[in-house]
Parts: structure tokens; sequence; C-alpha cells
């Protein structure tokens, strides 16, 4: 590696940007955009002092009269309060107010709540610095790679002796000091006006954003076109620094210094004044350096294994079925585990979770089947035999067989989960809109979708995995069934069957078991 | 008449080839899969660690009695010292004539915890904890948060797409044959924006359902208005900075100027809500900051969209 | 068919300031007739088509098509024209049924999916309707393009290098679709730095340089005035002998 090839490299992609009559605009626009980030005051969470003094409450019994003068009544606070002796407070909070209006009741052995400082350093101004300065590179890292690529520079590039680490390094020199400039004048600007003052997270700044920019390279390493070059970026390294920032939080309650070698979130701490001191910096220095080494070895590795396509372009069944799969179990089984959790109100009702999910498979069916001109349902007129066998067989073998109940094998906890899943795979109970949007959204997607992808069987197992997790025996027979109605005789087909059964299983016609 | 119909036709268009580009289709997902994820890995988590929370107490009578009601007491000489040390989040220990109740968070158990401790105190008053109809309290600002970072999520998207959708098809000959149909030039920018829309608000309203009904989210209409509108906006800003007349033909710096701008005034609604209410795009600062959104937000970000599509009609942007 | 008078257009140009793209063009095209705009590159004949086809105005001059103004009128005149840019401009992820539809759609046609069928089995192109443009060949493409072109049935058709980027065999497949197009009485303006293509193709030719025509006439009559045997050393001949070989930057 030649450090005068490395540097040609990173001029040259610099003054690309910032060459003729505007090469103002961008330096400008950073800096317009992360000097006000580093000492605008802002504003924080909605303060507390809306509240009005006297608490609102609903009072009932015999309350003590000098009590129930320092209250408001309100029918519909969510406060009650009753009795004398004791008074009785039913409340799922107690607001400073009224504990104050209570604690003055004479005669009691006296409870103080005492707050404690948390042992959390909160996050200073400058991890906005870093973040925004990467998120500012969102359109540079896109010409990096993905833009040579389209403009067949690249080829040029790589076929001049230069070697594919000292082009990566240069491109990653370039961009990792473009935005430490940006972000170390916007630090000095609010050291200077006192926002925060200088200290171990100046030194954190350009260790974040190196790791960035080397993680912004690796995601677009295999992209050729401009927009896909954009949006990953984009998309990722925000929610990877916030979830790398936060593990890297987790583990420096026990361990500062090991997280502090945390890769990008490590050093997105250390920036962010959370981890101070020279250890936690050199874990940070150590975490980065070995990160950024390692993502752009392997980006130099794969510069030239593109296969034409963007791989922000390609899709595949996985793509698909992970999403629909995420979907189905979030709408339907998500707001089970808020039940779990001691809290069972906290969610949408089992008809509007089972009607959402229907509905988020049908709308992922149809923008699958729009990308792939698959919207032909297809419909076999002298297949009304065949759909009225397929929906009996069905429907008697799932009413015969009972549940499979691999539920026993999970932890009693669970069990709200599984019931909501349960309950969406055979809708019953619910009204028949909801029923003909579940069964559409799980004919479409199963049937015609997917079964085109990844075979009959293999739809015939993703329909059992996602919808009947916890009832196998049940998902593969009921999936296969409809597979083969549905290839033989259309979509249309193996949609009225499913609907024949779920319906003949909600009026529990075939309810045998 | 016709001309609108073959604008729909346009538009309708349009929207294919955004749901068949799999980067779209990714970045409508990633949102609402990213905040769901982090909702179910907390409610889990909480399922999981939460339901026996801890306390630290000299006595142990009073750590006997709390075992026997779901909590996880240890013993300790000094509670008072464990907590102050941070070695510990709750601890209750006596002070010449008062029980004290150590808290560093506050929250379900700790009120569960001080319920008990005035029971087994036998004080003047004392907590009934209904069960939980609806979701707590002090979540409220989270699931505002949340809503807002999503919105934002949306509408940086919006931005990459509507840049992009003028920058590939600028770079690939499309824009230059579709020009040529006999529509008026601004028909075009407007079939862009109209695409940009259906293919965004469903996305996000969808999100953003998924996440009430995860969460609860208060307000949620005026969540899903404004930030739609930003990521309206964002689209029809994204549009505009690479469809000038004297714009530079590359990407990355239009999108640059495009992304600043908009996240210069999503802060700037943040950092000063008073202004940022009034203005799409700022209306979503300004609500995060706790100013409700003014109603000129949703003209001015359609009056923005009508700007947007007559700048790209008078553009000779191929 | 076409009329085109004094026309001009200059741009701005950060590095080299105003530039003159098109310089007092004029020219006028037949019903039937093949025209042949040739030149060097960058001496101004994408700027031409696509001020005939109304997507840039010009600073001064006129186009009539089909006597509709296409500069006060452009609307009215696009219906009455195709412009097929040198660039294939498919969209690659819409199949090429789905690109022909849209155009016919717009185009304020009836049924626009059994026109764009039709289209693209009389060209050849049936057996592809249903594939993604991204996934045809280049000759598919320029098929698809020409579908697209013609499914309004213009009298007037503009095409930018129509064989860009094609090998032999289907450079010669379009040059023979191009004729058939002609010979339904259609007016149609090629643009083209390929000698032997226009001296096969073209009834008429205007060789440009730096904006301007300078020399204007059949194949034939472009070879007696240059004294040259065949248009490619006619057009290097009339070229220099008009001083713009430098001002282009030939080669």
């Amino acid at each position: 590696m030649r450090l005068s090839r490395i540097s040609a490299v990173a001029l040259r992609d610099l003054r690309q940007r910032v060459a003729g009559k505007g090469w103002y605009r961008l330096p400008a626009l950073a800096l317009a955009l992360l000097i006000p980030a580093g000492i605008f005051p802002g504003s924080g969470p909605p303060s507390e002092s809306t509240v009005e003094n006297r608490p609102a409450v609903v009072v009932s019994g015999n309350v003590p009269l000098d009590l129930r003068g320092k209250l408001r009544l309100d029918d519909t606070s969510p406060i009650g309060i009753s009795g004398s002796n004791p008074v009785r407070v039913r409340a799922p909070f107690i607001p400073g107010e009224l504990r104050g209006a209570l604690d003055s009741l004479p005669g009691q052995p006296r409870i103080e709540v005492r707050r404690f400082r948390p042992d959390i350093r909160l996050p200073g101004r400058s991890i906005l610095l870093a973040l925004l300065a990467v998120s500012l590179l969102t359109g540079p890292l896109a010409e990096a790679l993905p833009g040579e690529r389209s403009r067949k520079t690249l080829e040029v590039l790589l076929s001049a002796g230069i070697s594919r680490t000292e082009l990566i390094v240069g491109k990653w020199s370039a961009w990792t000091l473009a935005a430490c400039a940006s972000a170390f004048m916007a630090a000095a600007m609010s050291a200077a006006t006192s926002v925060q003052s200088p200290s171990w997270w100046l030194l954190g700044l350009p260790l974040f954003i190196g790791t960035a920019v080397a993680l912004g390279l690796w995601l677009v390493r295999s992209v050729s076109d401009l927009v896909g070059g954009a949006a990953a970026p984009m998309r990722v390294l925000p929610v990877v620094s916030v979830g790398m920032a936060l593990l890297a939080w987790i583990v420096s309650r026990s361990y500062p210094t090991l997280a502090a070698a945390v890769p990008l979130g490590g050093a997105l701490l250390v920036a962010g004044d959370v981890l101070t001191g020279p250890a936690p910096l050199a874990a940070a220095a150590a975490g980065s350096a070995v990160s950024t080494s390692f993502l752009l070895a392997w980006t130099a590795r794969d510069l030239d294994r593109w296969a034409g396509e963007s791989a922000a372009e390609r899709s595949g069944g996985g793509g698909l079925l992970a999403i629909a799969a995420l979907g189905w179990w979030l709408a339907v089984g998500g707001p089970g585990v808020w039940a779990i959790a001691g809290n069972p109100g906290v969610h949408l009702s089992a008809v509007a979770a089972t009607a959402g999910g229907g509905a988020f498979l049908l709308i992922c069916a149809l923008v699958a089947a729009a990308r792939e001109g698959c919207l032909d349902l297809g419909w076999d007129k002298a297949g009304c035999g065949r759909i009225l066998a397929a929906s009996a067989g069905s429907g008697l073998l799932l009413s015969l067989l009972g549940t499979t109940n691999t539920a026993l094998l999970l932890p009693a906890w669970s069990a709200p989960v599984i019931e909501r899943m349960a309950a969406a795979a055979l809708p019953s109970g619910f009204s028949l809109l909801v029923t003909v949007l579940v069964v559409a959204g799980h004919t479409m997607l199963f049937r015609n979708v997917l079964q085109r992808r990844i075979s009959m069987i293999g739809a015939a197992a993703a329909w059992t995995l996602i919808v009947f997790p916890f009832d196998p025996i049940r998902g593969c027979i009921s999936g296969l069934i409809l597979g083969g109605l549905s290839k033989h005789s259309g979509t249309a087909s193996a949609f009225l069957a499913h609907l024949i059964w779920a319906l003949a299983a909600q009026s529990a016609v075939l309810n045998l078991s | 008449m016709a001309s609108v119909r073959a604008a729909a036709a346009l538009s309708g268009a349009i929207v294919l080839r955004l749901l068949r580009e799999g980067l779209v289709v990714r970045a409508l997902a990633w949102p609402g899969i990213v905040c769901a994820l982090a909702m179910v890995g907390t409610a889990g988590g909480y399922a999981m660690w939460g339901t026996s929370p801890s306390v630290v107490v000299a006595d142990p009578a009073l750590a006997k009695q709390m075992t026997e009601h779901g909590f996880t007491a240890e013993l300790s000489e000094d509670p008072q010292k464990e907590i102050r040390n941070h070695r510990a989040i709750r601890a209750v220990w006596r002070e010449n004539d008062r029980w004290v109740l150590g808290r560093v968070w506050p929250g379900r158990a700790t009120l569960r915890l001080e319920s008990l401790l005035r029971e087994i105190a036998g004080a003047r008053w004392r907590i009934d904890i209904p069960p939980l109809e609806a979701r707590p309290t002090d979540v409220d600002y989270q699931a505002h948060l949340i809503a807002g970072v999503i919105g934002l999520f949306f509408t940086l998207y919006g931005v990459v797409m509507g840049a992009g959708t003028v920058f590939r098809d600028r770079g690939n000959g499309c824009l230059e044959s579709e020009l040529s149909l006999p529509l008026p030039f601004w028909m075009h920018g407007a079939a862009r924006i109209a695409a940009l829309s259906v293919v965004l608000v469903p996305a996000l309203c969808t999100t953003l359902l998924v996440l009430h009904g995860l969460l609860g989210i208060d307000s949620l209409s005026t969540w899903m208005l404004h930030d739609c509108l930003a990521a309206l906006t964002g689209g029809v800003l994204g549009l505009a900075a690479t469809s000038g007349p004297k714009s530079d033909k590359g990407f990355s710096a239009p999108l640059s100027r495009a992304l600043a701008t908009t996240i210069a005034l999503i802060g700037a609604g943040w950092a000063l809500p008073q202004l940022g209410r009034w203005l799409p795009l700022s209306s979503i600062g300004a609500f995060l900051a706790g100013l409700d959104p003014a109603a000129t937000a949703a003209p001015l970000a359609l009056a923005a969209a009508g700007a947007a599509a007559l700048r790209f009609g008078r553009s000779e942007c191929i | 068919m076409l009329k085109v008078s004094d026309l001009a257009r200059a741009f701005d140009d950060p590095a080299r300031g105003r530039v003159e793209a098109v310089r007092g063009l004029s020219f006028a095209v037949t019903p039937g007739e093949i025209y042949g705009l040739l030149g060097p590159n960058g001496a101004g004949k994408t700027t031409t088509l696509r001020i005939l086809a109304t997507l840039l105005k010009p600073d001064r001059g006129s186009v009539v098509i089909g006597g509709v103004d296409a500069v006060s009128d452009a609307l009215r005149a696009r219906s009455l024209l195709a412009y097929v840019p040198a660039e294939a401009g498919l969209p690659e992820r819409l199949t090429a049924l789905e690109t022909v539809t849209l155009f016919g759609r717009v185009q304020g046609l009836r049924r626009p999916g059994e026109r764009a069928l039709a289209l693209l089995e009389s060209l050849g192109a049936g057996r592809y309707a249903k594939s993604h443009c991204g996934s045809l060949s280049t000759g598919m493409k320029r098929r698809v393009v020409l579908a697209r072109a013609l499914v309004h049935d213009p009298p007037l058709l503009l095409l930018d290098e129509p064989t860009d980027g094609l090998d032999v065999g289907g450079r010669r497949e379009v040059l023979g679709l191009v004729r058939s197009l002609a010979g339904d009485g259609r007016a149609v303006v090629v643009s083209s730095h390929i000698m032997s293509e226009v001296e096969t193709l073209c009834s008429r030719a205007g060789i440009m340089s730096a904006g301007r025509i300078v020399a204007e006439g059949s194949v034939e009559e472009l070879c007696d005035r240059s004294g040259c045997d065949n248009l490619g050393d006619a057009f290097m001949q009339l070229l220099s002998s008009n001083g713009a070989e430098a001002e282009a930057g030939l080669g």
C-alpha cells in the first residue's frame, strides 16, 4: 500500500465533490446543519409543570373533609379515593400533588419515597454532531462506489495499477476527513458557545465517523446504481449505530472499558461523552481500528464481485417470507407479549389484530404479485367439484385431527401469544369480512406468490411455519391440499375452498373435534 | 379530462415501477420492522426479567414478606448505601420516625412496592393498583417519540425516492420518452408526486397502525396526517432538487442538499416549535417538542407539491 | 409534414459560457421521406431533435408539424409525432407490453393493450411481450421502443441514432423497419453519424456542423458537390471546406 496512491484517490474524490462554481454548497450545507445542532439549546420532553396543582380525582365514601378540600373532583380521572382510615387510593400512578395532600393526613406511620440519581451518564450534544456528520455522507457514499460503477470509472481505476485496498482506503480517508472536518468545526462552535465543554468526546468523533464511513462503504460495495447506493446506508447506518450504542451501553453498566471496544457503539458513546477517560478511549480506538480494517478489507475483496444488478434491487422469496412472517406475528401474536408482561390491555383486540395481519399479508402479496406480474389468479370453471372436495377434505381433516399442541412444549408464560396465534390461524368467531380478508391474504401470498417461487411443498411449509407454528400437522396437511388445488385448478379455487372450510369451522359445522 | 386520465395512467406506471424496485419495498418495510422489533423486544425483556422486581432491605422479616409478594428481596445492613452507590435500584429502610422507599426509577414495580410497604406499615393511606386496561402513562412520551421517528424515517426515504425517480428516469432515457407524450410537462411532475404519495402514505399509515396496536400512540390521527405530509414534502424536496433547470445532473449533491434541508427544517421545528408548528416538515419537529401542529401545515405542503410540479414543468430537466 | 425555419437555441455552459447549439437551422420533410441529420458529435443533432419533439423551446425560429405550430401549440404537435431518443428509455421493471400499453393509454387509445400486443407482434417482439424490459437484448429493446413510438400511429417519426449499440444483424433489421415505416407514408427524421447507414436509408440528408446545416441534398447530390465517391468522404470534405472540423472537435 502506497500513501501517495491513497492520497491521490482521496483528493480525486474530494475534488469531484467540491469542484466547479458550486464548490461551497456541500461544505456550507454541512456546517449550516451541524453548527446549529451543536449550539442551539433545543427543547426536550414536554414539561411536567403543565399539570394542574390540585390533583383531579374521583372521590367516594367518607374521605376526610380536609383532604377533600385539597382535591379537584373529576369523574374522568383514573384516580379514585375512598375511605377514611385508611384512605384507599386506587390509581395507576400517584401524582406529586396528590402525594403531598395525602401525606398531610395526621397520625400515620410516615412513608417517604425518595428519588436517587440513576448511575447513567446521558449523552451530550456531541452525539448529535457525530450522527449528523455521518447522515450527511449518504450522497457521497452513493457516489463513491455505486456512482463510479455506474459511470464505468471504477473499472478504469482498477485497471490503472492501483490496488483494491489502496482505492478503498483512499475513498474512506476522503470522506472520513470531510465528515470529521465538519464535525470538528461544529464542535468548536459548540465549545465556543459553552454548550458543551471540550473533553474526551472530541477524540471519539473521528473514531465513530471513521467506522461509520467504513460500514457505509461496505454496505454499498456491491451496489451498482446511485439510488440504491443512497438508500442502503440511509436505512442501515442509523439503526446499526444506535443498536450498537445500546449494546455498548448495556455492557458499560458492568464493564465500561469493554463497552468502549464495541464496534461503532463504543465510539459513539465516547463521542457522546457517555464513556470518558483514557481507558475507554483507548478501547474505543482499538475496537474502531479493528472493525474499520475488517470492513475495508471485506469491501476491497468484494469490489469486483457484483452481478450487474445491485444487491439492493434483488429480491428473493426469503425476504418476502421474512416480512410476511414478521407482519403476521407482530400483528397477531405481538400484542400477546404485553399480556405476558402483565399488561393485557395494551393491544389490539383479537379481531382487529387478525384483520390487520390478514390485510398485511394481502398487501405483501399484492406488492409481490405486482412486481412479478402474477396478478392473474386463474380460475378453472370445471373445478367446482374439486373445490368442494378439497374444502370438505381439508376442513374435515383439520377438524378431525385436532390440534397438534406443540404449545405444551413451550413455557406457560407464552400461552397468551399461542392462543392469539391459534385463533387467527383458523379464523373462528370473526365476522365474514375479517374471514374473507384473512383467507384472501393467505391465498394470495402462499398459493399465488410463494407457490410460484418456492414450489407447492415449500409454500405449504412456509404456511405452516408462519400461520400454524404451534400446530404443524394441521398446517402441513391443509397447506398441501390447498396448494395442490391451486396448482391444478387455479388460485381462485384454492381461495374458495379455504373460505368454505374457514366459514364451516367458524359456524362449527365441521368442528367435530 | 383525457389529460387527467393520462396523468393517472402515468402515475400508475410509476407506482408499479417503484413497487417493483426491491429497495423501495425494503425501505418502506424497514422502519416498521425496526420499531416493532424494538417494541416487542422491550416487552419481551420486561416479560422475562421485569416480573420479579428487586429490592434491598435490612430486615429479614420484611424481606420475607416482600418475597411472598413477588419481589426479589436482598438483605443488606445499609440499604441506603446500596442505592446511593448504584448497587440497587430499589431499597427500603427505617429512618427515625419513618419508612423510606428509595428508588431510581418510577413505574409500576415501584408503585407495587410502595403499596406493599404501606400495607405492612399500616399507613394512614394505602394504594390499590388497578389492573392495567390501557397502556401505562409512562410510555406516553416514548410512543410520541417513536411516531416522530417513524415520520423522520419515511421523510428521509421520501427524499431519496423523490430524487431517485427523476434521476433514474433521466439517466435511462425514460423521462425523455415520456416528456414527448401529449401532456403538459407539469403533469409529469404531478404524476411523480402522486406516485410517491401512493407508495409512501399506505406504508407509513400501516406502520403507525401496527405500532399503535402494540404501544398505543396518542393523537394517532394527527401523527398520521403530519408524518404523511412530512414524507410527501420530503419527496417533493427530493424531486425539486433533481429536476431544477440549473441543477447539475449528478445525484449526490442534489440529494445531500435535499436531505440537509429536510433535516434542518425538522430540527428547526423542534428547536423553535412556536414557528415550526405552522410549516410542513417542521410541524413534526414541533409536535415532538410538545406543540400541536397548526392547520396551515397541510395546505402549505400541498402548495409546495404544486410549486414543485410547476417548477418541473418549467424546467427543461432532460 | 415538417417545416423548420431559422431554428436557434443556445445553452449556458459553466465552463464555456453561452454555447449556441443550433444556429439558424432550416429544412423540410415531406410524408414518406426519410431525412437524415448527419454530423459529428456535438454538432447539435440531438438538440435539434429535442426541439422538434417539443422537449426544448427554441430561442427563435419556427417548427410546423402537419400544419400545427409546434412552438406555440406543443401539446397538439406532440400527438402528431413520436420521438425515439438515443437511450432506449425503457423502464427496466415494466414488461414490454406494459410499457407500450402505458403510452397507448396516455395517447388516449381505447384498447391500448390490444394495440400494443398487435404492434409488438408485427415488429417481431410478441414473444417477449411479458418480459421485463431490463431483461431484453439491445435489438429487442429497439423493437419495443419502436412499438412504443408507433402506438398512436404518428405521421412524423423522430429517431435519434436508432442503431446505436446494435450488432450488424440488429442494425439491418431496424433499418428495414424504418424503411417500411416511411413506406407507409410517414415522414421520418433520423440523426446519425454512421455514413453507410444514411447512404442506404435516407432520401435526403443535411450535414450539420456547429449547429448549422452546411450542406443538404440527396446522397448523390452531396457526393457530386464535394467531388467524392462516397458519403463518408463527401462528409469530411464538406466539413473541412466549411472550416468546421476544428470547431466541432471532430474525432
